[in-house]
C-alpha cells in the first residue's frame, strides 16, 4: 500500500497544472532566498490567500516550491557578499565568501547547489521513511532537551567560528544579552527598553543580521573600490563549476552525514533552522582531516552546512504533517494551508491521505533538483559579478538591505538598529571579532531562557539535568569546547604547517589582519555594555534577572581576559591610534556610513522612496564616478523595485515623512502620491 | 461608572450606527485605498483572519475600495495600535485590526499611549475558549475533583489565562500553573509530550491542534458567551462536540449546584467586559463619522455573509462570536469599570 501511495504521489506531483505551480513556486523561492532580508515566509504569506480557491495539489505545489528552495538560493548572498541570505545559511559564509574572494565563487556554487539538491532529496526520502517512527523522537525533545541543544549550538558557533575561543564565547554572551531586550519571559516586565515601544518585544532579527553582516561587507566594498574577487582575472567558470560538483561528489560521505544531521535536527520543533548549519559545520571540522583551511575557503565548509540546511526542510515537515506540531513560522503557514485544504494533520495524512503526503514529498524532492539545475545554469553569470566594480554591486544590494530591515516592524527603529549594528559589525570585522556567535546567541537566547525557565518550573528545580538525552548533549558540548581549544592551540603554534597554509590562504583571500585598536574598542564597548546591563537589576525579581546575569557574568570575564591579553600583547601602543585613524579605507568606510545616515535623515523629511533613489544616484555619481548612462538605468530599476515590488506587491507600510503635506500640496492633481511617498 | 465623555462618545457612536443606509454616501470609498494595520506578524493565525476579513470587507463597502493589510508586530501589539491612534488618517482610510489589550490599558502597561475610548469602533468579536486536558490525566469531568495536574499557560497575567484560571478556581480544581509558554502552539506541543497536562485553548487552536478525534486530549468544558445583560448565549454550532458542557453546567455536574462566590463573579465580569471583544477594528480618534458608519455597516454585513463564514470555517476554524455595533461600542467604553472585589480576585489569580 505504501509503495502504491509512493508511486501515486509521483504521478500526482507531475500532473498539470500542479507541476506548473511547482515551477512557479521554485522561481519565486529562488528570488526570495537570493535577496537578503526577504526569505520564504514572506513568499508563503503572499501566496497563501491565492491558494484558497486552488485544488489541493496545486496549492501545495506552489507553497512547497517556495518552501524547499529558499535555502538553496540563499547561498548566492552568502558566497558573493558574505551576507547570510537567511538564518540557515550563516555557516556557509565562513568558507563560501573567502572562495569568492579567491575568484572561485563558481566552484562554491557548484558544490553548494549539488549538495543542496542532494540534501533536499535525502531529507524528502527520510521524511518518507521516518513518518512512522518519528513521534517518539519528537516527543522526547521537551524543554530540557531543547535548552541543552541550544547550548550545543552556541558552543559550536562560539568556539569554531573564529581564531579565539574566548572572543567567540564573549561574542555569544553579547548576543545572549541582546536577546533579553524586551518583555521578560516570566513576567510583564520589559528589560532594557529605554522607554522605546520599539524595544518592548525583542529586537527584530533581520535589521540585526543585515547590520552585522551585510553592512560591513558593503562598507568594505565601497571603501576599497575594487571587485569582490581579490584576483584580477576571471578563471574559466564552467571548469570551476565542474570542479565544485566534483568536490561535492568526492565528499559524498560528508554530505550524507550532514544531510542526516539536517533531517533529524529539523524534526525537533523550534530549533532546527537556526542551529543546523552550525552543527553540521562543527561536525565537518571535527570529523575531517587537514582542517587548517576551514574559515579560509575550504570547500568542505560549504558542503556541510548546505547539505544540512536543505535536508532540514524535509525533517521539519515531519512533525507538521504527522502530528500537527509546526516547528517554525514557515511550517505553521504550511499547517494552515493543510487546514485550508480540508486536510487534518496526523493519522489521516499517514493513511487515507498518504498519496497526498507522498505528492508533497515528491514536490520537495523535485523542487530541490530543479532549483539546483536552474541555479547551476545561472551560477556562471552570478559568479562573474565577482569581477564587476564594487560600486555597481553596492548600490544593487544596499536597496534590499534598507528595505529588508524596514520590512521587520516598519518603524524608524528598524533603520536605527540597522545602522547601530552596522557600526558594531564593522568594528568587529576590523578587530577580528567573530560575528556569527552574536547572531546565533541572539536567535537562541529567548528559546534558551524560555526552555530553561519552563524546565525549572515544570520539574521544580534542576532535576531535569540527569535526563539521558540532556546528559548526552552536554557531553557533546564539553567535547566541542575541548576540541576547539586543542585546535586553536595547535594553529597558534609558530611555524606549524597549519599556519603556513593558513597564511598562504589568507593572502589569497585578501583577508586582512585585525587592527588591534579596533579589537580593543569592541572589547571595551562590550565590557561597558555588560556592566551597564547590571544597573536595572535592583528593580527586577530573580527569574527576570537570572538569564541576563547568565550572559553578563561570563561576558565580563571573557571580555576582560581578551582585553588583558591583547593590551599586554601590543608591542608598541603609541601607533595604534594612527593605524586606525590614518587608515584611508576606514575613513572611506565611515564616510559611507555617513551617506547611509544622511539617507535616513532625508527619508524622515521627504520619504523613503525619494531618499533611497537619491542614495543610489548620489553614490554612483560621487563614489563611482559614473555618468548618466549608468546612473539613469540604475535609478529607474531602483524606482521600479521600490514602487513595483515593495509598494504594489508587498504593500510596505511606508514612513510618513515630516514634509508629507507640503509634498502633497505641490503634486499636480491626479498624480498618484504613492509613486513618491 | 460611565464618564460624561464616554457617554457622549457612546451616544455619538450609537447615533451613527443607526444612520439609514441612504444617508451614507455610496461613493465615499470608491477608488480609495484603506489600510488595515495588524499587530501580528505576516502568516500568523491572526494575520490570516485579518486578511480574510479585509477581503470580504472590500466586497461589502460601497464603492469597493482596496484594503491593504500591513503587519506591524512588536511591542506586544502596542506599536500597531499606537500607530493608528497617533498617525492614522482621519478620512476613514486607516484602521487597526487586532487585539486591543484592555488589561494592558487598565494596568497602564509600558508603552501604551492609545486611549481606546477615544477611537472609533467599527466592530468587534469575542473568542470562544475551552479547557483542554489530557485524557489519561482527566478522562472525564467527574475525575476533575480528584485530579492533580499541571496547566501550561501563556503567563498568569494574560487575559485568556486569567479567565481560564478563574474558571478552574470556580470549579475548585487542584492544579499547578506553569506560565511562560508563548502561545497555544507551544502549550499543545507540551500537552502532547506530556510535559504539562492541560491548557486554555482558543477555538482555532483546539480545531487546529486537536479536534474532536484526538487520542491525546479533549475539551472538558467551554466558556459560554453572554449577551449585554449577562444572559448566556447558545453554544456556537460545530464548535465543540455535543457532550462538552459549559462551565456553568460543569459546576452543576460536579457540585450539584450553580456556581457562585467571588471567583464566579470575577469570571463573569472578566468574560463579559474584557473577553467578549478581544478582537476589534478601530479607527483613529476624530475620524470622519460618515466613513465610520459605512465601515460599521459593512462589518455587520461581513459577519452575516454565509460565504465569509464558510471561508472562515474552512481556512481558520469556527468563526468567533461577532458583536453588534452597539455592543462593541459599549464594551470599548466601559471596560475600565472593574469592581474592587473583582480587582482583588484578579490580582490573586494573576500571581499564580
Amino acid at each position: 500500500m505504501t509503495l502504491d501511495a509512493f508511486i501515486q504521489g509521483l504521478v500526482l506531483a507531475l500532473q498539470w497544472p500542479s507541476f506548473g505551480f511547482l515551477l512557479l513556486g521554485i522561481v519565486i523561492g529562488i528570488w526570495l532566498g537570493a535577496v537578503p532580508g526577504l526569505g520564504g515566509i514572506i513568499g508563503i504569506v503572499l501566496v497563501l490567500p491565492f491558494t484558497y480557491g486552488m485544488d489541493t495539489l496545486s496549492a501545495f505545489a506552489i507553497l512547497l516550491g517556495i518552501f524547499a528552495v529558499t535555502s538553496t538560493s540563499d547561498t548566492i548572498a552568502s558566497v558573493m557578499l558574505g551576507i547570510p541570505g537567511t538564518a540557515s545559511s550563516q555557516a556557509t559564509v565562513l568558507d563560501g565568501h573567502p572562495l569568492a574572494r579567491k575568484g572561485e565563487a563558481a566552484r562554491a556554487f557548484g558544490a553548494a547547489f549539488t549538495v543542496s539538491a542532494f540534501g533536499g532529496i535525502f531529507g524528502a526520502v527520510i521524511l518518507a521513511v521516518s513518518l512512522p517512527i518519528a513521534l517518539p523522537i519528537i516527543l522526547r525533545f521537551n524543554n530540557p532537551e531543547l535548552f541543552s541543544l541550544a547550548i550545543l549550538g552556541l558552543a559550536m558557533v562560539g568556539s569554531l567560528s573564529g581564531k579565539s575561543v574566548a572572543k567567540g564565547l564573549a561574542a555569544a554572551a553579547f548576543g545572549l544579552l541582546l536577546s533579553t531586550i524586551g518583555y521578560a519571559q516570566d513576567a510583564a516586565i520589559p528589560r532594557y527598553w529605554m522607554e522605546q515601544t520599539y524595544l518592548l518585544d525583542r529586537l527584530p532579527l533581520i535589521p540585526v543580521v543585515l547590520g552585522l553582516f551585510a553592512m560591513p561587507e558593503l562598507i568594505d566594498l565601497a571603501a576599497k573600490d575594487r571587485t569582490i574577487a581579490r584576483v584580477k582575472t576571471a578563471q574559466a567558470s564552467w571548469r570551476q563549476l565542474g570542479q565544485g560538483i566534483g568536490d561535492a561528489v568526492r565528499n559524498w560521505w560528508l554530505a550524507l552525514r550532514c544531510s542526516a544531521i539536517g533531517v533529524y535536527i529539523g524534526m525537533i520543533p523550534g530549533i532546527g533552522g537556526a542551529v543546523v548549519d552550525w552543527i553540521a559545520y562543527g561536525h565537518a571540522l571535527q570529523s575531517t582531516k587537514n582542517a587548517e583551511n576551514y574559515g579560509k575557503g575550504d570547500i568542505r565548509g560549504v558542503i556541510a552546512p548546505e547539505a544540512a540546511n536543505n535536508a532540514v526542510r524535509g525533517g521539519s515537515l515531519i512533525p507538521t504533517v504527522a502530528f500537527g506540531i509546526p516547528g517554525s513560522a514557515m511550517n505553521a503557514l504550511l499547517l494552515s494551508a493543510l487546514l485550508i485544504q480540508g486536510l487534518q494533520p496526523g493519522k489521516p495524512m499517514l493513511t487515507t491521505d498518504l498519496p497526498i503526503t507522498f505528492a508533497m514529498i515528491w514536490n520537495i524532492a523535485l523542487a530541490n533538483i530543479i532549483a539546483a539545475a536552474l541555479l547551476m545554469v545561472l551560477a556562471n553569470q552570478i559568479a562573474k559579478l565577482c569581477f564587476v566594480s564594487s560600486h555597481l554591486i553596492v548600490q544593487g544590494v544596499i536597496l534590499f538591505v534598507f528595505m529588508g530591515a524596514w520590512l521587520s516592524l516598519s518603524e524608524v527603529g528598524d533603520w536605527v538598529t540597522l545602522m547601530a549594528f552596522a557600526a558594531i559589525g564593522y568594528l568587529m570585522k576590523l578587530g577580528g571579532w567573530p560575528r556569527p556567535p552574536v547572531i546565533l546567541a541572539f536567535i537562541l537566547g529567548s528559546l534558551m531562557e524560555n526552555s530553561f525557565l519552563l524546565s525549572w518550573k515544570i520539574h521544580e528545580g534542576l532535576g531535569w539535568i540527569t535526563r539521558p538525552i540532556v546528559i548526552v548533549i552536554l557531553c557533546l558540548v564539553v567535547a566541542t569546547l575541548l576540541f576547539a581549544i586543542r585546535r586553536n592551540t595547535r594553529l597558534s603554534q609558530p611555524a606549524s604547517e597549519g599556519e603556513t597554509v593558513a597564511s598562504a590562504n589568507a593572502q589569497a583571500t585578501g583577508e586582512e589582519p585585525p587592527i588591534p585598536l579596533a579589537s580593543l574598542i569592541v572589547g571595551a564597548g562590550f565590557l561597558t555594555i555588560f556592566a551597564a546591563a547590571l544597573l536595572p537589576f535592583g528593580a527586577w525579581p530573580t527569574l527576570v534577572l537570572a538569564f541576563p546575569l547568565l550572559a553578563i557574568v561570563p561576558g565580563i570575564l571573557l571580555t576582560a581576559a581578551v582585553l588583558g591579553r591583547e593590551f599586554l600583547a601590543a608591542p608598541d601602543r603609541a601607533p595604534m591610534w594612527q593605524e586606525l585613524a590614518g587608515n584611508q579605507e576606514v575613513r572611506r568606510g565611515m564616510a559611507f556610513l555617513g551617506y547611509c545616515l544622511a539617507t535616513i535623515g532625508l527619508a524622515l523629511l521627504v520619504g523613503q522612496k525619494i531618499a533611497l533613489l537619491a542614495l543610489v544616484a548620489t553614490y554612483l555619481v560621487r563614489w563611482g564616478g559614473y555618468g548618466w548612462r549608468v546612473v539613469a538605468p540604475y535609478a529607474l530599476a531602483t524606482a521600479l523595485i521600490l514602487i513595483g515590488f515593495y509598494d504594489r506587491v508587498v504593500h510596505v507600510f511606508w514612513l510618513k515623512p515630516i514634509l508629507a503635506d507640503e509634498i502633497r500640496a505641490v503634486i499636480p492633481e491626479g498624480f498618484p502620491a504613492w509613486l513618491i511617498l | 461608572m460611565l464618564t460624561r465623555r464616554s457617554l457622549a462618545l457612546l451616544a455619538a457612536g450609537m447615533a451613527t450606527a443607526f444612520l439609514p443606509a441612504s444617508a451614507q454616501a455610496e461613493d465615499y470609498f470608491a477608488g480609495k485605498t484603506i489600510t488595515w494595520v495588524l499587530p501580528w506578524p505576516a502568516g500568523s493565525g491572526g494575520d490570516l483572519h485579518g486578511r480574510l476579513t479585509a477581503q470580504y470587507m472590500e466586497k461589502h463597502i460601497p464603492g469597493n475600495p482596496t484594503i491593504v493589510v500591513n503587519n506591524k508586530p512588536g511591542g506586544s501589539g502596542i506599536i500597531a495600535i499606537n500607530t493608528v491612534y497617533e498617525q492614522g488618517e482621519k478620512d476613514g482610510t486607516t484602521y487597526f485590526y487586532g487585539n486591543w489589550s484592555p488589561s494592558a490599558v487598565i494596568d497602564e502597561a509600558p508603552g501604551v499611549r492609545y486611549v481606546p475610548e477615544e477611537m472609533g469602533v467599527v466592530g468587534s468579536a469575542g473568542a470562544d475558549l475551552a479547557f483542554m486536558v489530557r485524557k489519561d490525566q482527566v478522562p472525564e469531568l467527574s475525575a476533575l475533583a480528584d485530579a492533580d495536574f499541571i496547566v501550561g499557560g501563556r503567563g498568569a497575567t494574560n487575559a485568556i489565562e486569567v479567565l481560564g484560571n478563574l474558571a478552574l478556581k470556580t470549579l475548585g480544581a487542584d492544579f499547578r500553573y506553569v506560565g511562560g509558554f508563548g502561545g497555544f502552539s507551544k502549550i499543545q506541543a507540551a500537552i502532547k509530550a506530556d510535559e504539562v497536562h492541560a491548557g486554555h485553548a482558543g477555538l482555532p487552536g483546539y480545531v487546529k491542534f486537536f479536534g474532536p478525534d484526538s487520542d491525546v486530549a479533549h475539551p472538558l468544558y467551554y466558556h459560554q458567551q453572554f449577551d449585554l445583560d449577562g444572559n448566556p448565549l447558545p453554544k456556537p454550532e460545530k464548535a465543540y462536540p455535543a457532550d462538552v458542557p459549559t462551565l456553568y453546567e460543569a459546576h452543576n455536574t460536579l457540585h450539584g449546584e450553580a456556581p457562585s462566590g467571588p471567583y464566579w463573579e470575577a469570571y463573569k465580569w472578566w468574560h463579559m467586559s474584557l473577553m467578549s471583544a478581544t478582537t476589534a477594528i478601530l479607527s483613529p480618534p476624530g475620524v470622519d463619522q460618515e466613513a465610520l458608519s459605512i465601515m460599521q455597516q459593512a462589518f455587520q454585513d461581513v459577519a452575516g455573509d454565509p460565504d465569509y463564514l464558510a471561508d472562515y470555517e474552512s481556512s481558520i476554524g469556527v468563526p468567533p462570536p461577532f458583536n453588534s455595533t452597539e455592543q462593541s461600542i459599549q464594551i470599548l467604553q466601559t471596560f475600565r469599570d472593574m469592581p474592587s472585589e473583582v480587582e482583588a480576585v484578579v490580582k490573586e489569580i494573576s500571581s499564580l
